[in-house]
């Protein structure tokens, strides 16, 4: 039950954001153009081949297995949650620490058992029970008593509220229990869904294919036959796959190609807001960035705005707060004009002045990014700035692997400041918890900000409440905080990007990136257009 | 010795070689800092019993010199480790990505000997004049020339600018035209030359320059023989004393050369697979060293090393082989 | 003569098989003024000779920095570059918001300026101070990384080579088996392993050097083995002179112009090297302009919208190289005169 992205450990961090790249992988590049009623999709990575929605932590996996499996509720292109195999909203009893869901009825797997009770309970418990790599998803389940209430019934108890349990855990994947209980390795490469696909055949950083499910009993209907992924890591390669016609559709197109790919005649491109978010962190616990003042100076420095808008052009957003627009907009309306008056600006003066009264003599920050070009960029960019006011900053590229030893240190000769990316799911809590708590200090945030007195309380507190009222206002405090100490300076939310022949019809990019291509949902369906 | 029995003196020659390369592998990755259970686990808070269990089933707890002893009994029996990061057998994989990585440096072979053997006998036949100039300035460029920027320039113009061949991948000829979603045969192997084009240039052209020189100088000094002149002078026609008598023994050092320079190829293939999107072993030592996957680096080093071994005593025993006066010579 | 090793020595420019005479070695060393005038006289050498003479002084040139006088490797700043570089004043640091110009073509195509001959990157940069800059890094690299492997090289092929013997065969069996790994291969596991996974320019160089160790160590090996049979040699070991002191004042010496030979082509092989490992990630880090550098970032992000970021650093790869290549063989043909052209 992966929520792709939405999951809340250490590796994810890592492998998120626009150039995944590094431990990645390009594939073989096959020839379909358009022929058939069959999709080549090529995209940046091969999926690691965990199509088993309890054990697959990677996103492109879960991009499969959206297609495969069915959920309990799934996310609408607002990010929004809608039921699928749910019949309706969930109800909540015991303040949020009991939930009771409806299934609907005559929803059935590939293999012809019906969706019970019994399957979603599996597929929410499994997770925590054989200690996955998602178990700190659902870690908050109470296992035992989870339970059917009857055939179509489910219950679900939690140990404590949580703010966010039905916007991120209710859109689990729905596993065949049976099938998956009896041999549960197989399963992972030979998976029973409800989807509206079925899953044929894959090779390992090459290719996976999947079928058209013809009894398929949700509606709307697929009408795409069959579905190849494809990956080629290279932005340069899509690129050239697109253009040269060896593929229908791309995923994630390069900023600078944008222009070029839009002008271009019988390709579109299509864009999404997504949740990522993408930040500069300081070391607030070694070093000079532990003096707030010099945090400021840096943030005035540079120009964010500027920066997004040389380097990611029509692909990115610049933020204001750790809180992705798509995000705030699911109704929060959180005070972002606000934040925006009180980040720092660029300001060179004041940056001047600010980090030669703060500032440790023989300062020499340095900066770790990942293997990621437009990071890299961002990293120089500071760095240079940096120079100008007499300060000798270095950069350093990590490999993901050495990256993820380096920024939890907490050590002033490792970083002072990191450059990471957190594609999170559609609620305040995933960023401020995972990025922010210090319960998550050296795992997945290496800033060790300590903050004021109630900072880390505040977040526990939204993330065990289920009262949104409070949840808005204790969000909103530790936002301004976050703004007036500037343990972070968020700086982008990347959008999701698709490119395809025009002959590719209904393709739109869905916010979250597990669920693209989103081939079959009540707002569009994917077929090809006779040519 | 025969050449049965000097086969099989140069395939014993090559095991104290391939037990050094084995050190070597094993020492660079045991010297390595970070400790490979703690990366697996990507940095999640597991605890020290944990971390105990799985070094005691990969063998990890032992001193370096059981670990060593445990190593080279799996690679005698085929077995080059395993990857935990990918959790899958490092010979697997070794298997999955040869081929590509084979492919494109057999045929950037063929095309280098292709083209290198008739411009070096050009060049010496026409020893300085314009035809010599321009192949030795072909070959001066060719060795000075990164091949992954001829990859580069070869996409731009072929890929980018003309799009007339594919700039990533290859087909692999050797799998069902299905699998690479092909419709027949023919298809399927059209695809597979058009993909592997650019590439076999750009891989092909440091070798072709190389061969090209020695060739060059080899039909120079054959020339100047003393058995030649005596042709000539005899009257034996120029294209019988080129084909004949010349051009056997300039090839010679060619075959060893062929053999010696597989090491650069096979790191020249790391390269341009990465330029081409080419899933070989040279994408795979990348994506393993990015991963600080220690068991695959291990193999991957290993088994280029095995190749680089058994390419040169495939060379030195087809030399023997053609070479009638070589006498199998008994290592002084 | 079928074995590996005697046909490796064919490999190598002015390396000569065992049973050269000892006459010739006092010729090489006598001889060094004759074989530069020899060079002189050859116009290939010459052209040779003048682009490396060129390329060393522009890279001389942009290595002095006001700001760091020392000569840095890792973390040299564009910004640096540009103040180190007054005739070329062209900023190479990302210029503040709001300035700079982006994506500018080079100056012979509509929208270029002279200011800007190639261009600049779409951070602004000018791409011909970037150009001019990265020679710094290729060329102390080729140097340094031949050093190790020339100084690293003549003391394991010196004792090979005197001693002979198990010292003899141990030594080029581990040159032997290091030979049969791919050195870029070697290379990176070695930066990698090394420096914990943060690579950085100063382990290629080691990295680089200590694989080349190898190959002049064969080189100087079979010098010395012809130079080791001389009378003056017996006779000094005869005399009680220490082997070492016979190793430093005569086999050395002896041995050397052919070393020096195989050095000037090997510079040119090291930057090919570190080309192919900056281009990997594993050589120079951004933001130091580095020609291999430069081709990866232009080849991943830019070879569509910009293609001009993708042939500049390639040709100036490609120029120095061939200087290196024309310099040294003309240097071998001096010193080596069995094929004259």
């Amino acid at each position: 039950m992966v929520h792709d992205q939405f999951t809340a450990t250490r590796r994810r961090v890592l492998t998120t954001g626009a150039a995944v790249s590094a431990a990645v992988v390009a594939g073989c590049i096959g020839g379909d153009n358009g022929t058939g009623d069959g999709l080549l999709y090529t995209q940046e990575v091969s999926p690691d081949g965990d199509f088993d929605p309890v054990v697959a932590f990677d996103a492109y996996s879960a991009q499969i297995n959206n297609l495969v499996y069915n959920g309990l509720y799934e996310y609408d292109f607002d990010l929004e949650l809608q039921p699928k195999l749910a019949a309706g909203e969930p109800e909540e009893e015991r303040d949020g620490e009991r939930y009771i869901v409806e299934l609907v009825d005559g929803a059935e797997f590939h293999n012809g058992d019906p969706v019970t009770a019994e399957d979603v309970v599996h597929s929410l418990t499994a997770p925590v029970e054989e200690e996955t790599q998602n178990m700190p998803t659902y870690q908050m389940i109470d296992v035992e008593n989870t339970e059917p209430v009857d055939e179509g019934t489910v219950q679900i108890d939690l140990e404590h509220p949580y703010g966010a349990f039905t916007e991120i855990q209710l859109a689990v994947a729905v596993v065949n229990a049976s099938v998956r209980q009896e041999d549960t390795d197989a399963y992972n490469t030979d998976p029973v869904g409800s989807g509206p696909f079925t899953f044929v055949d894959w090779a390992s950083d090459e290719y996976v294919e999947i079928e058209r499910w013809d009894d398929y009993w949700g509606d709307p209907q697929p009408e795409l036959e069959s579905v190849r992924f494809e990956a080629a890591e290279d932005d340069a390669g899509r690129v050239s796959q697109i253009l040269a016609g060896d593929t229908d559709a791309i995923a994630t197109v390069p900023p600078e190609d944008w222009d070029q790919l839009e002008g271009e005649d019988g390709i579109e491109v299509y864009r999404a807001e997504s949740p990522s978010y993408m930040y500069v962190a300081f070391n607030c616990n070694d070093g000079g960035t532990t003096d707030p003042d010099v945090r400021r100076g840096i943030a005035h420095a540079f120009s964010l705005d500027d920066f997004v808008e040389q380097n990611l052009g029509e692909s990115a957003t610049a933020l204001e707060s750790p809180i992705p627009p798509i995000v705030d907009e699911l109704g929060w309306e959180f005070p972002t004009d606000e934040w925006a008056e009180t980040s720092p600006g660029y300001d060179p003066e004041l940056a001047q002045e600010l980090l030669d009264g703060a500032a440790p003599d023989d300062w020499n920050p340095t900066i770790i990014v990942p293997p990621d070009d437009v990071r890299i960029a961002l990293g120089e960019q500071i760095a240079s700035r940096l120079d100008e006011l007499g300060y000798d900053a270095e950069v350093q590229s990590l490999d993901f692997a050495t990256l993820g030893e380096t920024y939890v240190t907490g050590d002033a000769d490792d970083y002072e400041m990191y450059i990471l990316g957190w594609t999170g799911g559609p609620d305040p809590d995933v960023y401020l918890y995972n990025l922010f708590h210090e319960d998550n200090e050296g795992i997945a945030q290496g800033h060790f900000y300590e903050g004021s007195d109630d900072f880390h309380d505040d977040i526990m507190a939204a993330r065990e409440s289920v009262d949104q009222d409070e949840r808005r206002e204790l969000y909103i405090d530790i936002v301004d905080e976050i703004v007036e100490e500037v343990p972070v300076i968020a700086a982008y939310s990347e959008h999701n990007t698709i490119a395809a022949q025009d002959y590719v019809q209904g393709l739109e990019p869905h916010p979250s990136v597990s669920y693209n291509p989103r081939l079959v949902s009540d707002e569009t369906t994917v077929s090809l257009e006779d040519g | 010795m025969g050449l049965f029995r000097y086969t099989i003196f140069r395939l014993l020659q090559a095991i104290p070689v391939l037990i050094g390369i084995s050190i070597i592998t094993f020492a660079l990755a045991n010297l390595a800092p970070g400790d490979p259970v703690r990366l697996m686990l990507q940095g999640q808070e597991v605890d020290e019993e944990l971390i105990r269990t799985i070094e005691a089933r990969y063998g990890l707890d032992q001193p370096v010199h059981v670990r060593y002893w445990n190593y080279m009994t799996g690679l005698v029996q085929g077995d080059l480790g395993y990857s935990i990061h990918r959790r899958r057998p490092v010979a697997d994989l070794m298997l999955e990505r040869a081929g590509p990585t084979l492919l494109l440096v057999l045929s950037a072979y063929v095309f280098a000997l292709a083209t290198a053997i008739p411009l070096g006998v050009l060049a010496a036949k026409r020893r300085n004049k314009p035809a010599d100039h321009v192949s030795r300035i072909v070959a001066l460029v060719g060795v000075s020339t990164p091949s992954f920027w001829i990859g580069i320039m070869l996409i731009i113009v072929f890929a980018v600018q003309l799009g007339v061949l594919p700039s990533a991948g290859l087909v692999y000829p050797w799998q069902p035209p299905e699998a690479a979603g092909h419709s027949g045969y023919i298809e399927h192997w059209i695809e597979s030359i058009r993909h592997l084009i650019l590439p076999m240039i750009a891989l092909g052209t440091l070798q072709m320059a190389t061969l090209m020189r020695v060739e060059r100088t080899q039909m120079i000094e054959s020339l100047q023989q003393e058995y030649v002149t005596l042709a000539r002078a005899y009257g034996v026609p120029e294209r019988t004393i080129l084909r004949k008598h010349a051009f056997r023994s300039a090839q010679l050092p060619i075959i060893t050369i062929v053999g010696l320079n597989l090491s650069t190829a096979l790191g020249g293939a790391v390269l341009i697979e990465t330029v081409f999107a080419i899933n070989g072993m040279g994408r795979l030592f990348i994506e393993a060293i990015q991963q600080l996957d220690y068991q695959l680096v291990m193999g991957i080093t290993m088994v280029l090393g095995a190749i680089f071994v058994i390419g040169v005593v495939i060379t030195d025993i087809s030399y023997a082989y053609i070479d009638p006066r070589v006498t199998y010579g008994d290592r002084e | 003569m079928a074995t590996t090793e005697s046909q490796l020595e064919d490999q190598e420019p002015g390396a000569h098989a065992e049973g050269d005479t000892a006459d010739e070695a006092v010729e090489t060393r006598v001889g060094w003024r004759y074989t530069l005038a020899k060079v002189r006289r050859d116009a290939t050498a010459r052209i040779g000779f003048y682009i490396v003479a060129i390329v060393l002084f522009i890279a001389a040139f942009a290595a002095v920095d006001s700001n760091l006088s020392r000569l840095t490797f890792g973390a040299v700043s564009d910004y640096a570059a540009a103040e180190a570089l007054p005739i070329f004043d062209h900023p190479t640091r990302m210029p503040p918001p709001g300035e700079g110009n982006p994506n500018q073509p080079p100056a012979f195509l509509d929208g270029g300026t002279l200011s800007s001959p190639l261009g600049t990157d779409p951070q602004g940069r000018d791409y011909f101070t970037r150009v001019i800059y990265g020679s710094q890094v290729s060329v102390s690299v080729g140097i340094f990384s031949t050093a190790i492997g020339l100084i690293g090289g003549t003391i394991i092929g010196s004792v090979a080579g005197y001693y002979g013997g198990r010292i003899d065969d141990v030594l080029m069996r581990a040159v032997e088996t290091l030979y049969a790994i791919p050195p870029l291969v070697l290379i990176i596991v070695f930066i990698v392993f090394i420096s914990g996974g943060s690579p950085d320019i100063r382990f290629a160089v080691v990295g680089v050097g200590l694989t080349f160790i190898p190959v002049f160590a064969r080189i100087i090996r079979s010098r010395v083995l012809s130079v080791r049979e001389m009378d003056y040699i017996e006779a000094a070991r005869a005399a009680g002179v220490k082997d070492r002191n016979i190793i430093r004042r005569h086999v050395i010496p002896n041995s050397f112009a052919p070393v020096m030979v195989y050095a000037t082509l090997q510079i040119g092989v090291t930057i090919l090297i570190v080309a192919g490992l900056s281009f990997l990630g594993y050589g120079a880090q951004p933001p130091t302009p580095d020609w291999g550098e430069m081709l990866r970032i232009a080849h991943g992000r830019y070879m569509h919208s910009n293609i001009w970021l993708s042939i500049w650093p390639g040709l100036a790869i490609l120029v120095t190289i061939m200087g290196f290549n024309l310099f040294g063989d003309g240097l071998q043909d001096a010193l080596d005169p069995r094929i004259k052209e």
